[in-house]
């Protein structure tokens, strides 16, 4: 395919690494979906924003509301996406309820207790009324200041989601991180558990490139990669099965080289996590592995840049 | 025939997001707790519980774990409501965490008090909750004001007492109660006070200075009798849980009934399960069982009940049979017969087993139908009608 051994070595490589960053991004994406990870850090950063310590949590307030309550798949599962519409929405519902009354008669003869509910008909003036119901606290000066920008639910509604769709642009930071953190571990895995050694992998493949070339393929050049661990010596041991294979792996470290085996499993380990996202993005073209469903069509342009990966 | 209502007068729905890291500190240790609590918000809580319920040591609190990790206060309430017969009232106990010093707590006391609301909304009739107060939670007359914000006669919230916790860092005689008490006891407001020294207390690292000089809005020979006792003096290095027992004594209630000994209070749990088998098995007479005793049985010059409202509860002992056993004769003293209310400390006691079987058990061991109603009806109605409620 390219005359260059050099060339066919940089492809070769390029397209090992890039199976096994789908592979690893995979993984990554598995456990995260397994852990929830998304709908955690979701959850935090809203609980960071909205856990009022002088007033109440309207984080877990607003996750009981019916308007979040309902996007969660059962009790367990926490939403991975939150419409910045719907959250300012429902916000705007949650703060507007502290203005709600409920108060309760009872019936002089039969003495059942009977609620009654006193509210505002109109959200934007509840909303108005529940913020003076609390104390003063960094989340009522700020729901105020947008209050007073506003002068109907319409506008309201768009303030917060604004509000809410910038904050998620710092989420998705934190998303990143904590993905990243993540990514690393499972390519420490794959590439102890793969024994990938890229300085092996580059000079074998770059040999293999070579004679290739030299003889023009008159020779049944071998195709093996040196994935996996290749044991040379036979153990006649009578040891259970993983302490023999913990020998023999650290017999094949120790002929390979210590310093050699570390270096090139720390390349591999940085090449398949600094570029996870990368093939992520490659992988998303191909199929859809989150298995959340399609994130939802949204007015919000930078919400959906803030939601992209989250 | 039933008299009225059946009620069970001490029950807990709050679950775990209304408790700081730091709560399991009060049963475990310290790390232990709060390595715990870390894995309980990580969501780790199910598989956790998977694997304690195998170990002897810690199976008995799995059920105990389950309500308090999964299931949120309406549906504990559910559960709870589930093990009586339909139309049994049940006294709900909210208890304000904010002060406890254990760490992070995700829902505040005024949170916690936003879900019980709904529970309230949804079950008008069977529950019954009760308003829980920290005296630090403000002024005096910003206590006040709390109070009345929930016992309004124009907007009267639904709340049928008010429930103080003493043993997360303060003493029932704070001046900072004073006016409450006024309150309660102008409009027949019932108060449930903790009493045992089994339970939750303060985890601050250290205690404040007010916190450790207990100033009394009306001292009586018997606190000072008490406090003055160097033995009964905070001390640096002195265990939490042994000085919050102080905040607990019953002496503590001379103060507050001798100004108004006309309140509604009930001093729960008889003293604790170990004070009742203490003054059982030793009739020394020095035990918080005996003391609660006395002041419901003190008398004026004419012989009159001095403090005709004081109750108290058996919740959490009325599983043990040796308690069951000393209750009928509790029972059968004319002078305390009227005053102590059925309880059960739900879900506290889901360590010892199902409710609706402790409940049945313990029936059949008091084994006096009329001991029953008078405890669980006739007893609960009189305790938790006020001017904002009448209790059916």
């Amino acid at each position: 395919m390219f005359s260059s051994p050099l060339l066919q070595t940089i492809a070769t490589l390029f397209f090992i690494y890039l199976l096994l960053d789908i592979f690893v991004s995979s993984i990554q994406e598995y456990i995260s979906q397994r852990r929830q990870s998304r709908g955690k850090l979701l959850r935090f950063a809203i609980d960071e924003l909205l856990n009022d310590r002088k007033n109440k949590n309207f984080a877990y307030l607003l996750y009981q509301h019916p308007g979040i309550d309902l996007l969660r798949k059962d009790q367990k599962d926490l939403p991975s996406y939150i419409d910045p519409r719907a959250f300012a929405q429902t916000l705007v519902e949650v703060i507007a309820a502290e203005a709600t009354i409920i108060f309760y008669e009872q019936d002089p003869v039969t003495l059942q207790m009977q609620a009654r509910i006193k509210k505002e008909s109109n959200l934007y003036t509840a909303f108005r009324a529940g913020l003076e119901t609390l104390r003063h606290s960094e989340l009522r000066r700020m729901l105020t200041d947008f209050s007073e920008h506003a002068t109907d639910r319409e506008e309201l509604v768009s303030e917060i989601a604004a509000w809410y769709t910038n904050y998620m642009d710092r989420v998705t930071g934190w998303y990143k991180r904590s993905t990243r953190r993540l990514l690393i571990v499972v390519s420490l895995a794959v590439t102890i558990l793969l024994n990938l050694n890229f300085l092996k992998m580059a000079s074998s493949v770059y040999e293999q490139a070579n004679q290739t070339t030299a003889a023009q393929a008159t020779t049944d050049a071998s195709t093996e990669l040196p994935l996996g661990w290749s044991f040379n010596t036979q153990s006649g041991n009578e040891r259970t099965a993983a302490a023999t294979f913990f020998s023999k792996a650290f017999n094949s470290i120790r002929q390979d080289g210590y310093l050699y085996t570390l270096w090139g499993w720390l390349f591999s380990i940085i090449i398949l996590s600094v570029g996870a996202p990368f093939w992520f993005d490659l992988l998303k073209k191909i199929v859809n592995v989150r298995n959340t469903g399609l994130k939802p069509s949204s007015t919000y342009n930078l919400s959906y840049v803030a939601r992209k990966d989250l | 025939m039933s008299r009225g209502k059946t009620y069970n007068v001490h029950t807990h729905v709050f679950n775990f997001d209304c408790v700081p890291d730091g709560f399991l500190s009060n049963y475990l240790p310290d790390l232990v707790a709060r390595l715990l609590a870390w894995l309980i918000r990580m969501g780790l809580g199910r598989p956790l519980a998977g694997i304690l319920k195998h170990f002897p040591m810690t199976s008995k609190y799995i059920n105990f774990l389950v309500i308090g990790i999964h299931k949120s206060q309406e549906e504990t309430f559910d559960e709870l409501a589930d093990a009586y017969p339909r139309d049994t009232r049940l006294v709900v106990l909210p208890m304000d965490f904010d002060y406890m010093g254990g760490g992070y707590c995700p829902n505040n006391n005024d949170t916690q008090l936003t879900l019980l609301d709904r529970v309230k909304l949804h079950n008008p009739d069977t529950c019954l909750p009760f308003l829980s107060l920290d005296p630090r939670r403000g002024t005096a007359d910003e206590n006040l004001e709390y109070v009345k914000h929930y016992f309004s006669h124009t907007h009267y919230r639904g709340y049928t007492g008010i429930k103080l916790y003493p043993a997360l860092g303060f003493f029932p005689f704070d001046p900072r109660l004073e006016p409450v008490y006024e309150f309660a006891a102008r409009h027949g407001i019932p108060i449930t006070t903790h009493c045992t020294r089994y339970g939750a207390f303060y985890i601050g690292k250290k205690f404040t200075p007010g916190m450790t000089s207990p100033v009394s809005f009306n001292p009586t020979a018997r606190t000072l009798e008490l406090y003055n006792d160097p033995e009964n003096q905070y001390r640096p290095g002195m265990k939490n849980s042994k000085y919050c027992d102080l905040y607990l004594h019953p002496y503590n209630y001379y103060d507050v009934l001798e100004r108004f000994p006309g309140l509604k209070l009930n001093i729960a749990h008889f003293g604790g399960d170990e004070e009742i088998m203490q003054e059982v098995k030793k009739g020394d007479k020095q035990s918080w069982y005996w003391y609660i005793r006395e002041m419901m049985l003190a008398t004026d010059a004419a012989g009159r009940k001095k403090y005709p409202n004081l109750y108290t509860d058996i919740s959490f002992s009325f599983h043990n049979d040796d308690i069951i056993a000393n209750l009928k004769n509790d029972l059968a003293d004319p002078g305390l017969r009227d005053r102590i209310l059925f309880g059960t400390d739900f879900f506290m006691t889901a360590q010892y087993g199902d409710e609706e079987k402790m409940t049945g058990h313990f029936r059949k061991k008091l084994d006096d139908e009329a001991a029953w109603e008078q405890m669980s009806v006739d007893n609960p109605r009189s305790f938790l009608s006020s001017d904002f409620y009448k209790a059916p």
